[in-house]
């Protein structure tokens, strides 16, 4: 099965639904297309899921392919699965600025996402299939931001009873 | 203001951020908080009732993209829930929905800390650059940001350990 999210924004994304539904083969589609047109391709296609039914299609599904959000991208990360991600992009219309694009550059430079600019991109990346995250991508954050932030909230808070 | 009303709150951390992307974020900063008490400020969406399930939430007004009658909702809000709560110290990952908390509290004296969403890499947000001046500490995810704002910190990201 293959997983298509365009994310929970009010935003349409028409770009990303359409390439969706162009992919080759026959395989089983689920498409979560937000406040994009509908184009009722194969599989089944909805407007949103709940978070039950998002988290078991991570899960589940043979590929993950999300809008470029960063909500989506850590959705998939906890869910153990490297997405393929194409960015929304301003000059289409398809958001405010271009920080999914920056995003997406960086992240699939360290091997977290597979960026795809268009539906041939896409095809290419859902027909190799990205293999799962390696590593502690599904574990909660451990690094140096949370020692600081930790150690910021007990001096702002200092005194203060528990 | 009388000497009572500067006196540090010893209410619970106010975590304050929209769903989504933002709400993910901050949830995986947990470590940094979990002793704590907590109280959060939120969208009613299906992910933040997945997220915070047993936790203390309350849901505050969305959409809030340039968005006024939601903006004056808010800061009613925020009024009534740092009156009566008296948090300690307030922290959030953005977006729109925590800037009247951020206002309103440095009015208080109580610190603000604000994370950068990890989207940001060359620019602040909206609300980045809306709260760095009431906040005492700013933390940006990207190296390359820690230029923008007078004092911020760049600790590593949490979007994967560093």
């Amino acid at each position: 099965m293959i997983f298509v999210t365009t994310g929970t924004n009010e935003q349409g994304f028409d770009r990303l639904v359409a390439a969706a539904r162009e992919l080759p083969g026959d395989e089983e589609l689920l498409v979560q297309y937000g406040s994009s047109t509908e184009l009722h391709g194969r599989g089944r296609w909805e407007a949103f899921l709940s978070w039950e039914e998002m988290t078991a299609a991570m899960t589940q599904a043979r590929v993950v392919v999300a809008h470029a959000g960063v909500g989506s991208i850590l959705l998939a990360h906890r869910c153990g699965r490297r997405p393929v991600v194409m960015p929304r992009r301003v000059a289409l219309g398809e958001a405010v600025d271009d920080h999914q694009l920056e995003l997406a550059q960086r992240l699939h430079a360290r091997g977290e996402v597979t960026l795809a600019l268009d539906g041939d991109a896409l095809a290419r990346a859902v027909a190799v299939a990205p293999s799962m995250l390696a590593g502690t991508g599904s574990g909660p954050a451990t690094g140096p931001l949370v020692a600081e932030l930790r150690c910021t909230l007990q001096r702002l808070t200092a005194g203060v009873p528990a | 203001m009388s000497a009572s009303r500067r006196h540090r709150g010893e209410g619970p951390l106010l975590l304050v951020c929209s769903s989504g992307g933002h709400l993910l974020q901050l949830v995986g900063l947990d470590a940094a908080f979990r002793d704590f008490p907590r109280l959060w400020v939120t969208f009613d969406k299906p992910d933040a009732h997945a997220l915070l399930a047993g936790e203390q939430v309350l849901y505050a007004h969305g959409p809030t993209n340039r968005n006024i009658p939601n903006l004056l909702r808010n800061l009613r809000l925020a009024r009534r829930v740092l009156v009566t709560r008296r948090p300690r110290a307030i922290v959030s990952t953005g977006a729109g929905v925590a800037v009247p908390f951020a206002w309103l509290g440095r009015l208080m004296g109580i610190p603000v800390v604000y994370i950068e969403s990890v989207t940001r890499i060359s620019s602040l947000s909206l609300s980045g650059r809306m709260i760095a001046p009431v906040a005492s500490d700013f933390f940006v995810q990207w190296p390359e940001l820690a230029g923008a704002v007078p004092g911020a910190r760049y600790e590593g990201g949490n979007l994967t350990p560093a």
